[in-house]
């Protein structure tokens, strides 16, 4: 059917971030991390779905509706639009991609680090893929919440870069990373 | 008298009620604030961090306030054998700034994760707790008696005591008599379901020492049941009949179910 079966849904706010740049200025001025140009948050909906039942009940619909056949990424797209599931489009932007997750591109001498942040225990997760399911009609396979922290910091190779972004995100004692507490969150680190 | 900081933070919003809370019981409290210079909580026996919403709970509850350099006065202060007490968002502070449990000295042991209740986010409402049957003396349990059950009000969305590695925490924090208070249900029997234990800590602990008991977080709001006034019509006895006879202004000022935990910061205090 050619359907994607993992969606990612990013929003970030429209205006200024105040818990990233209050994030921002702790890791420069009490953590010591002055070369840390900048530092941005987004929140990330992994959505892996299944993808025939998704197909099925859409085909329902417009069979009983007259409504197009919707793919379960237009799906996902409308839901977005449409509701207040994902984002509020009043201080929020959203968009919507296929695949692994990318962090953007870094200026020379600069590399962007990912720190995707996981509750373990994702009730925000849960209660999506339910009200996906039961007000819209889109069965997910899974659905979880995460928070992905941005931060742009000096290239000092990729493996070395990504350890120093780990050390400033990962809070192992008062004055050593801030960004999440590895006792209730696991943490990935995209670094291209 | 002992002097007691109530530490004011930004975003602190019980800084007040725990000052008289203090006074009630015979402390003498200042609140000062947090950008006041450190150097001044020298002049102090004990420091307590109140509930709010430091730096409005960003990044998460706790983690930015922890970083600050008054709370590296405050660490001085627990290294010294001083009083420290943090209460909801000061819990989560001692928490995230490694003061509790303080297996290991300086490092980040657990953490205040959201709550475990089916709904998740914030609740607000009354519940009870007890001392740990192998608490140590501790500044919060100093005045407790055994068995006895304390109903308390809690408000906070992220007051789940969490460690990666639970269990072998948990032994360790039993052994070591630093699970101080746990939620108990109305016959005063732990029990691991959320109306019992309104967030699904770890061992049901609502209240968490360091080793050497000056120092403790615990997530429930004694100053909001220091007094009879404070007390829900509906609670247990005695407090709640007691409550409902309460028939003037000099009754509904007598002292709560919560005022006990400040008795206990004063007996601690006054025994060093």
């Amino acid at each position: 059917m050619g359907e994607p079966s993992r969606l990612v849904l990013r929003v970030a706010l429209r205006g200024e971030d105040l818990a990233a740049i209050s994030a921002l200025e702790v890791l420069r001025d009490e953590l010591g991390a002055r070369d840390l140009a900048a530092l941005s948050r987004e929140t990330v909906w992994e959505i892996a779905l299944d993808g025939a039942a998704t197909e099925a009940r859409a085909s329902a619909r417009a069979a009983d509706a007259s409504a197009a056949p919707a793919s379960a990424r237009a799906r996902l797209a409308e839901i977005a639009r449409e509701s207040l599931l994902f984002a509020n489009p009043v201080k929020e932007r959203w968009s919507l991609e296929e695949g692994a997750l990318r962090v953007p591109d870094a200026p020379p001498g600069r590399r962007i680090v990912g720190l995707l942040v996981r509750d373990r225990l994702d009730r925000a997760g849960d209660a999506c893929a339910r009200a996906l399911e039961t007000d819209w009609e889109l069965r997910a396979a899974s659905v979880r919440r995460a928070t992905l922290w941005l931060l742009d910091l000096p290239d000092e190779g990729r493996e070395a870069t990504a350890a120093r972004a780990s050390a400033l995100g990962v809070t192992t004692r008062r004055d050593r990373g801030l960004l999440l507490n590895p006792h209730y969150q696991d943490v990935g680190i995209l670094i291209d | 008298m002992k002097r007691v900081a109530i530490l004011q933070l930004p975003g602190s919003n019980c800084e007040r009620e725990t000052a008289r809370a203090c006074a009630a019981v015979g402390l003498a409290p200042q609140i000062m604030r947090w950008n006041e210079p450190a150097a001044a909580l020298v002049a102090f026996d004990a420091a307590i961090l109140p509930g709010g919403f430091a730096f409005e709970d960003r990044v998460r509850a706790g983690a930015l306030a922890a970083k600050l350099p008054v709370i590296a006065a405050v660490a001085e202060m627990a290294a010294a054998g001083k009083g420290v007490v943090g209460i909801c968002n000061g819990a989560q502070i001692l928490v995230e700034a490694g003061l509790v449990p303080g297996l290991t000295a300086g490092a980040v042991e657990m953490a205040l994760a959201p709550n475990a209740s089916p709904r998740g986010g914030y609740d607000c409402r009354w519940v009870r707790v007890a001392p740990h049957p192998r608490a140590r003396r501790s500044i919060l349990t100093a005045a407790l008696e055994p068995g006895e059950t304390i109903p308390i009000p809690i408000a906070h969305g992220e007051g789940r005591f969490v460690a990666a590695d639970g269990e072998r925490v948990l032994a360790r924090l039993n052994e070591s008599g630093q699970a101080l208070l746990r939620y108990v249900d109305a016959a005063g029997a732990p029990r691991d379901d959320i109306a019992t234990n309104p967030n699904g800590s770890l061992g049901g602990i609502a209240a968490l020492g360091n080793p050497e008991g000056n120092v403790a977080a615990i997530m429930p709001h004694p100053e909001r049941a220091s007094w009879l006034f404070q007390v829900p019509t509906e609670c247990d006895a005695p407090w709640g009949p007691r409550r409902r006879a309460a028939r003037s202004v000099a009754d509904l000022d007598a002292a709560g179910p919560g005022r006990k935990l400040f008795e206990s910061v004063r007996a601690f205090l006054e025994e060093r």
